[in-house]
């Protein structure tokens, strides 16, 4: 069960501040929740600790896809203003839940409350940076992040921040990967999709880690993301065995935002294997992600003048991507196993839909 | 809230020249629909079945693979599909007629011994 203390420091102000049980932004992903379907009992184990048990509540009701409760909690939760931790996670949240409303005004008022979370040593303003560019790849802007993470090197940070780290290096690298594989960035000697192709040599260990801390939450984030990779390179038998155990860990505590967040990139892989599980939970998934790719679009297309394209459909969707990522029509039929000439259809209907001229232009809109 | 499309639902039906076309809404194959596609219009393909306008032209679709006729127009999107070709006169929907004369039927000509009306 978790440890609680409650350590009271004085700040440099002379006011005093909560030390948090776990130095880590998001304490959902940390040793503090071990078994799917524990949400609850963790909860009330941080009774002595009012704001622990707010934070992690609040980050519960996110995963859960109850952003209107995440707001309540992390305004709150920010008015009393307390440690770096706290003010730092708050921030996180109410950012992301500001993404999920496609709330331009609220995004900017959370990022104002990391930046101003009080910082008192080098490290946590590296945090801070770093917080800043988690909140920004959720709308796939990866411009700033800060190079020692890029390179992974962020062992420096508390160990408790670390489960939560390696989610975010893996979403940063799988952002990067689908970049670079519609020909926006290069490495030397790494075209096309062969970055995507390697992450699962580098996710796989990750996820053995996770089980061995037993952090849960992390654990259904690096399966979902590299069964993203698997998806989208093919491999849908790899991918679907990491999906059916995210969905495992998910369901008890109704993790269901989790899911949401990624339905896209699975175009409708996730969704038959929900369905195939619990249609019930299938159906409030569903619905969350309806609400959240209208929110998200809006924020992402006014925040990075872009224009991505809800109105494909999933087969325009899927067939699309694999346009932008530099398949032919062969390559593609071949992967997706239908005729040459369905394949040039699709990539037809996608491109005169997002009016584009040119298939390589279909990158911005997938 | 636009109705769901189903399979065999009807898409469009129009008329080019002297052919009617019918095209509705389905899947080329089972597996389409076990990815979880939505059923698309299902055109003709005429590179398997050709069929000829009045005047011997062949009906063609937009995103047809090019001929060794093929002559791309100013803009092209790179594909070389039937949609970049000078001689495609497009019509409804994504179905046109090519009209380069290479391409063109041979048909019984005025004069001809097996010509029944002579």
């Amino acid at each position: 069960m978790a440890e609680n203390y409650i350590k009271v420091e004085k700040t440099e102000d002379g006011g005093q501040s909560v030390r948090m049980p776990r130095k880590s932004p998001f304490l959902d992903m940390t040793d503090l929740y071990t078994e799917p379907g524990s949400a609850e009992k963790v909860i009330e184990s941080l009774a002595d600790h009012p704001e622990a048990q707010a934070l992690f509540a609040a980050e519960i009701a996110y995963s859960r896809g109850e952003i209107d409760k995440v707001i309540a909690h992390s305004k709150e939760f920010l008015r009393s203003r307390s440690g770096f931790y706290a003010v730092n996670a708050g921030g996180m949240l109410l950012a992301l839940a500001a993404m999920w409303n496609g709330d331009i005004h609220l995004w900017r008022e959370a990022k104002m409350h990391i930046f101003e979370a009080p910082a008192k040593n080098a490290i946590d303003k590296e945090i801070m940076g770093l917080s800043i560019a988690c909140v920004d790849s959720a709308v796939r802007d990866i411009s700033s992040y800060p190079e020692w993470f890029a390179k992974g090197r962020f062992g420096h940070l508390p160990t408790d921040s670390h489960p939560a780290a390696r989610v975010f290096y893996i979403k940063y690298l799988l952002i990067y990967a689908q970049d670079m594989a519609k020909n926006k960035f290069t490495l030397s000697d790494v075209s096309g999709l062969g970055l995507m192709k390697t992450m699962p040599y580098i996710v796989e260990p990750m996820i053995v880690q996770t089980q061995v801390e037993k952090t849960v939450i992390p654990e259904i984030y690096l399966r979902l993301l590299v069964a993203i990779a698997y998806h989208q390179t093919g491999d849908d038998k790899s991918a679907v065995v990491h999906i059916d155990k995210a969905i495992e860990l998910a369901l008890p505590d109704k993790l269901l935002g989790i899911l949401a967040e990624h339905r896209r990139q699975f175009d409708s892989l996730l969704d038959d294997r929900i369905a195939l599980i619990d249609p019930v939970s299938c159906k409030k998934y569903k619905e969350l992600h309806r609400g959240l790719l209208d929110g998200w679009t809006r924020l992402h297309n006014s925040l990075l003048s872009r224009t991505v394209n809800n109105s494909f459909t999933i087969r325009e969707r899927e067939i699309a991507r694999l346009a932008a990522f530099g398949l032919s029509n062969a390559e593609i039929a071949k992967q997706l196993c239908i005729s040459v000439s369905m394949a040039k259809k699709a990539v037809y209907d996608a491109m005169n839909k997002a009016g584009c001229n040119k298939r390589e232009e279909l990158g911005a809109f997938v | 809230m636009t109705e769901k499309i189903r399979e065999g639902d009807v898409y469009k039906v129009f008329t080019i020249d002297n052919t009617t076309f019918e095209i509705r809404f389905g899947y080329e194959s089972p597996i389409e629909k076990e990815r979880g596609w939505e059923p698309t219009p299902i055109y003709p393909d005429f590179t398997k079945e050709p069929k000829y306008d009045s005047e011997e032209y062949p009906f063609v679709t937009v995103y047809q693979g090019v001929c060794p006729h093929y002559k791309p127009r100013e803009r092209v999107s790179g594909e070389e599909w039937c949609a970049d070709c000078e001689w495609m006169e497009k019509h409804e929907a994504y179905i046109g007629i090519c009209r380069c004369k290479e391409r063109r039927r041979k048909s019984r000509e005025v004069g001809d011994m097996n010509d029944d009306t002579n």
